[in-house]
């Protein structure tokens, strides 16, 4: 019998970056311009096909990015694969919130002690680069905090105009088996 | 009783403007303060001159005033290369002919005149005049031109952006064909609050809009936040620090409109300029080298 490949993935970012619209448009090819708070987490799937040809399922944890979710959060964090942080292009702060307190939290309940890197792939995506005039973030300062935050990639992407969704999750879910090669 | 006279036209001449004018027809020399013809420094000594002046003088000086309003108009910028100095284009004034703007409109025996006024070492303002003698024909158009920062503001109206491909260009740059119009951008808006190597010191924003979206609030009902005062970035830091809060609405969109007292930049209209003073020039190509 195959065996069947499941990861799980968690989305991390402040209220409003997108989160669940990047879900939305990954797993049911919808956008919906009205926001709707995340409250807790939500969970779907989608199956991913790598590189080789090998299909992996994803579970894809919607985090609400809320203060309120902060103690409960981490819960949600156990067992991760994939990390997908996001932030909003058109929002400066969402981008050095990454840093603290998104990556931080993560790393106290996901970072292996005594290495440098956690085994957990992590991928930071700035949503809303659909909005051109609206973009208050330079591409390199996300690429600085990508780096800063041992992302696999930067990638902008816009989950209205379904730009470089699939890219995103599927960069994501390669990049653990890359990892696992190594 | 008699009614007072309005003077408020007088805002829109820049003082050393003003100042040029009063000494030529005067023959002398007046002392103005840099800061408006009607400010508190200037308003008595500025009357005192234009009371003492011909009618003829008074519709000249109107002329001007009106050829210098600005205060509504969102300027277009655009990028250009190859300049050419202002002196070349001082030489001569140059008039062309503008039939062919009018060919839908039938017939217009009509004429384009061209001039250029060096308002400082930076920046120099083009006016296009068109006008007819055999019919009741004038219209204008304005343009700054700042070679230091190989920019060209172009005021949005009918036939500007011919005008400004087909006679101004070629005048202004070696490369008439190498032109792009610039947008304003968030990010630009965002870069005026930074102190960066172009700009040695960030600009003390005196109203900045933030741009609310549906994706970002969930409901209709706020579209933009509003924030006004002398130095609204150090404002909303200090009230953050004093208070211990966060002002959550600074960051909860794009920064889409700004301003200081001297000029204003909006996403998708342009850039207004309030005054042509000196120092307000000096922003203004600040701004532009750093747009």
């Amino acid at each position: 019998m195959k065996q069947k490949l499941v990861l799980k993935l968690v989305l991390l970012g402040d209220p409003g970056v997108g989160k669940t619209s990047l879900i939305s448009q990954f797993v049911h090819a919808r956008f919906r311009h009205s926001y709707q708070l995340t409250v807790g987490l939500d969970i779907s799937s989608k199956q991913v096909k790598l590189n080789d040809g090998r299909t992996v399922t994803l579970s894809i944890n919607d985090i609400g990015g809320q203060a309120r979710f902060a103690a409960i959060r981490h819960m949600f964090f156990k067992g991760a694969h994939l990390a997908m942080f996001v932030y909003d292009v058109t929002r400066t702060e969402t981008l050095t919130n990454i840093l603290d307190p998104w990556y931080k939290e993560l790393m106290e309940f996901c970072s292996q002690p005594g290495k440098a890197r956690s085994a957990i792939q992590t991928i930071l995506v700035g949503n809303k680069s659909d909005l051109e005039d609206y973009i208050m973030v330079d591409e390199e300062e996300g690429l600085q905090l990508a780096e800063k935050i041992n992302a696999n990639e930067h990638i902008l992407a816009s989950a209205k105009e379904n730009i470089k969704v699939d890219d995103a999750f599927k960069t994501l879910a390669q990049s653990f088996f890359d990892e696992v090669q190594q | 009783m008699g009614t007072e006279t309005d003077f408020s036209y007088l805002s829109y001449i820049p003082t050393y403007i003003f100042k040029q004018l009063i000494d030529k027809w005067n023959k002398t020399s007046i002392e103005l303060k840099p800061n408006g013809l009607l400010s508190k420094e200037n308003r008595e000594t500025t009357i005192k001159h234009i009371q003492k002046l011909s009618t003829p003088r008074l519709k000249q000086l109107k002329k001007v005033s009106e050829t210098l309003n600005f205060s509504d108009i969102w300027w277009q910028v655009y990028q250009i290369s190859k300049i050419k100095p202002v002196s070349e284009l001082q030489k001569k004034k140059k008039t062309f002919k503008i039939e062919k703007y009018f060919q839908e409109e039938g017939e217009i025996k009509a004429k384009g005149l061209f001039s250029v006024r060096e308002l400082n070492e930076y920046v120099s303002f083009i006016a296009v005049e068109f006008s007819s003698r055999s019919t009741v024909y004038k219209r204008l158009f304005r343009f700054f031109y700042l070679p230091s920062v190989k920019t060209i503001l172009l005021e949005p109206k009918d036939f500007a952006e011919e005008v400004l491909k087909s006679e101004i260009l070629p005048f202004i740059t070696k490369d008439p064909d190498k032109f792009e119009k610039k947008t304003i951008r968030a990010r630009s808006i965002r870069v005026l609050t930074k102190k960066t190597d172009e700009a040695k010191t960030a600009f003390n924003l005196t109203h900045l809009n933030i741009r609310i979206s549906l994706e970002t609030s969930g409901i209709e009902g706020l579209s933009q936040i509003i924030i006004q005062g002398d130095d609204v970035i150090r404002g909303a830091e200090t009230l953050e620090q004093r208070h211990e809060v966060s002002l959550g609405f600074m960051n909860s969109g794009p920064w889409v409109g700004a301003g200081t007292k001297d000029f204003a930049l909006e996403v998708g209209k342009g850039l207004q300029i309030h005054q042509l003073e000196n120092e307000s020039l000096k922003s203004l190509v600040s701004v532009l080298g750093i747009i």
